[in-house]
């Protein structure tokens, strides 16, 4: 297997007095694609907004590229660095209302990362292009369906040349019909390589795209392992009864 | 059986009588003559007398405190029957109104620093509307090189006297005195009365008889000794009836009064039309005008900006910061803006002038700072609630692409805060435009104050202050219309069909 990019060991995470991350190890390799499923409220979203660090754990260790992570020494920058390498894509897209299309997938590369304008833009086509959308450069965001606006949010994140894209069950508000057009799109990434960390219900998503599937509840992954595994035969008594539940 | 008949009718007519109101107006700012007590009731020289009088006319007393710029109005509305308010007698007024023998006879004194030798070039305060500043326009060449401040009263001249806004007044002798050694303002009358002045209990052209009986009224407590205590006890010496007596004389001398009584309607017809009146107003009002719209303008741009770094700071993650600018708001928002406005140029500007040793701020820069502070707060408040409102997957979706906070705040909060907040802020704006109407308290004559002043030297009761109304109208509309656009103009660049959450 190749090098790991990113290693969560033992990871906690606590609002309060509620502990809602409760020791979670997880390994991502590069190019690798890793499916998180589990109950509502079991952490998913917490443990991808952990490995971005949009949340900071309160213990354990996160280990980049074979280098440390000291989330509690960092300074607001070197935070700021890490989440700029690690792309995210939300639920509800999260557009910038006010911004243009093109505007939107710009204005990481012009803001953090320093990029010409001219440059950016011609980036930004590239990836409009890419996720289909060529033609709704100018559009603002509220003028797009669903589906578009969430290909607008994977071109925003995919115009940091990220090293890692964190999905947070980026079809769940999509109407049924959209949904193929975004999973295609995350299909065809996963072919050429990119390093994908995904939460989804979607269990035939889940059988398509990912190498590993990791099964969570109640703040901890309790089954690990490859897909069919994972997905079809179940060991976890939680893990089976979620599983007949999603396909029923 | 005249004299009979006369008894009959008087014993009659004064049960019935003694149920009337007559209402007697005074500014309640002119120590010694008219102040309020602890209780709030008017008191003093003029208070006194006007009750006795009233009761003696026979007639139930009833004081009513008018400010003194409004207070011809007040009676030509009808809002009182008579003016007993040290109102000195002047041909213009007795062209407007019927006036009875002077109550009083006293002069007009400068005050001014001791050891002044020279008017020259100082700062000199009159009360506004007064005959003191009436003087004052007519004989410049007594002021040379002066800068004139009209003030609304005694009190609040003394005040910028001992905030050292001004080297110099002019009033009544015996009121300047009074607040002179109240205020403990190190200040002494300066040279002769500049003349002497008779003041007279003032009523409506159309009531001739009740000049009449307040002049019997008045003849008589002199002649009864009622009139030297009273005068005794508010002024603090024995009155010299020589003088008023001889006052009495050139009054009735002066005045031909049976004639002003016969023709009360020739009055109305000499006044000029609707249309002349209103035209003539027309360039008085333009100053006051340009002084609202200019002090509107700049506050709100200036306000904009504080209102904004206010209101970021008030939703900061530094708990200092966000106390800081909440509290700012609690504070200012809590405080009515005429407060502010009397803090900013008695106190703020003082401390600041005295420090530098000039005038570097002045009526006009405290009237700034005190509406930026204080529309700065509802803007922050505005604003405030617009950062709120913008949904929390913004920040997180900017953090995501390695955003700092203030880059996210900046770029992507910030303009989706003004989208929500633009039809608050113009509403901020209007309530400020007429917020400016209070700035007359520290002097600056912008477009109520005009009104008042026209007012007074128009005759006119009330029309000044349409004028004024129409003034406004047209300011506030044509801003009004101008926040429409941009907001139109900013909902439209978000593709308007449908606005994202
Ligand atoms: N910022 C937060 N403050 C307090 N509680 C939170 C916060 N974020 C998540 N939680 C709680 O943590 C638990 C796990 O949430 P989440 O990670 O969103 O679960 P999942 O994505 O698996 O549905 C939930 O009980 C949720 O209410
Ligand atoms: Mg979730």
């Amino acid at each position: 297997m190749s090098e790991v990019l990113l290693q969560a060991s033992d990871l906690h995470k606590r609002f309060g007095d509620l502990e809602v991350l409760k020791g979670v190890d997880l390994k991502i390799h590069k190019s690798e694609v890793v499916t998180l499923i589990g109950p509502s409220g079991s952490g998913k979203s917490t443990l991808l907004r952990c490995l971005n660090l949009l949340e900071i754990p309160n213990e354990g260790e996160l280990v980049w590229n074979g280098e440390p992570l000291p989330y509690n020494r960092m300074t607001p920058a070197e935070i700021c660095k890490h989440r700029a390498r690690t792309g995210m894509v939300f639920q509800h897209f999260n557009l910038f209302p006010h911004r243009r299309v093109i505007e939107n997938v710009m204005e990481g590369p012009l803001t953090v990362l320093g990029e010409a304008r001219g440059e950016a833009e011609t980036t930004a086509h590239q990836l409009l292009d890419r996720v289909g959308l060529a033609d709704k450069a100018k559009a603002w965001p509220s003028e797009l369906s669903g589906g578009q606006q969430q290909r607008v949010a994977i071109a925003r994140a995919l115009a940091m040349n990220p090293n890692v894209l964190l999905l947070d069950e980026v079809t769940s508000a999509l109407d049924v019909e959209l949904i193929a057009g975004v999973n295609d799109l995350l299909a065809e990434l996963a072919r050429e390589g990119m390093t994908m960390v995904v939460v989804t219900h979607d269990l035939s998503f889940a059988r398509r795209v990912s190498h590993r599937v990791c099964f969570m509840d109640e703040g901890r992954i309790v089954e690990r392992g490859p897909k069919d595994e994972v997905i079809e035969n179940p060991q976890a008594e939680r893990a089976r009864e979620f599983m007949a539940a999603l396909t029923s | 059986m005249r004299l009979l008949l006369l008894i009959c009718a008087f014993l009659v007519a004064a049960p019935l009588a003694a149920q009337d109101d007559l209402r007697l107006a005074m500014s309640g700012a002119f120590q010694p003559f008219s102040t309020t007590d602890e209780g709030g009731n008017l008191v003093g020289f003029d208070a006194d007398i006007a009750t006795v009088l009233a009761e003696r006319m026979g007639y139930r007393p009833v004081l009513v405190q008018n400010d003194w710029a409004a207070i011809q109005a007040g009676l030509k509305t009808g809002k009182y029957e008579m003016i007993c308010g040290s109102m000195a007698i002047t041909d213009e007024r007795l062209k407007t109104m019927h006036f009875t023998l002077p109550y009083y006879v006293s002069g007009a004194q400068v005050f001014a620093r001791p050891g002044t030798t020279s008017m020259q070039g100082l700062r000199v305060g009159v009360s506004e509307d007064s005959t003191y500043a009436k003087y004052i326009k007519t004989h410049v060449a007594e002021f040379p090189d002066c800068t004139i401040t009209q003030f609304g009263s005694e009190a609040e001249i003394v005040a910028a006297v001992t905030t050292n806004k001004l080297d110099a007044f002019v009033s009544d002798r015996i009121v300047g005195g009074f607040y002179v050694k109240k205020g403990g303002a190190d200040i002494a009358p300066y040279g002769p009365l500049l003349y002497e002045e008779a003041c007279g209990i003032a009523a409506r052209k159309d009531e001739p008889e009740l000049v009449r009986k307040a002049n019997a009224a008045l003849f008589e407590i002199v002649q009864d000794g009622t009139y030297a205590r009273i005068y005794d006890k508010w002024v603090g010496v024995q009155p010299d009836l020589d003088v008023l007596l001889k006052s009495w004389g050139d009054f009735q001398q002066h005045i031909p009064h049976e004639e002003a009584k016969t023709e009360p309607t020739e009055v109305s017809k000499e006044k000029p039309g609707f249309a002349d009146t209103v035209k003539s107003m027309l360039p008085l009002f333009r100053t006051g005008a340009i002084l609202t719209i200019e002090l509107s303008l700049l506050t709100a741009v200036i306000a904009l900006l504080l209102g904004t770094l206010i209101g970021i700071g008030s939703t900061a993650a530094n708990p200092l910061v966000a106390r800081l600018s909440q509290g700012y708001i609690l504070v200012v928002r809590g405080t009515p803006l005429l407060v502010q406005l009397f803090i900013a140029y008695y106190g703020l500007a003082t401390v600041l002038n005295d420090a530098a040793g000039s005038e570097v701020i002045t009526a006009f820069g405290a009237a700034l700072i005190a509406l930026v502070i204080n529309t700065g707060a509802y803007n922050a408040e505005t604003m405030r609630g617009g950062i709120r409102s913008v949904d929390k997957g913004q920040w997180e979706a900017a953090a995501s692409l390695g955003m700092t906070r203030m880059k996210t705040m900046r770029r992507v909060v910030l303009p989706q805060a003004f989208r929500n907040s633009v039809a608050s802020l113009g509403n901020n704006l209007v309530v400020l435009i007429k917020d400016t109407s209070l700035v007359g308290a520290i002097t600056l004559i912008e477009l109520t104050y005009t009104a008042r002043n026209v007012v007074f030297q128009s005759g006119h009761p009330f029309l000044p202050f349409v004028v004024a109304a129409v003034f406004y109208l047209f300011i506030i509309t044509t801003v009004d219309f101008g926040m429409k656009g941009w907001e139109r103009r900013m909902m439209r660049s978000l593709g308007g069909k449908r606005a994202i959450a």
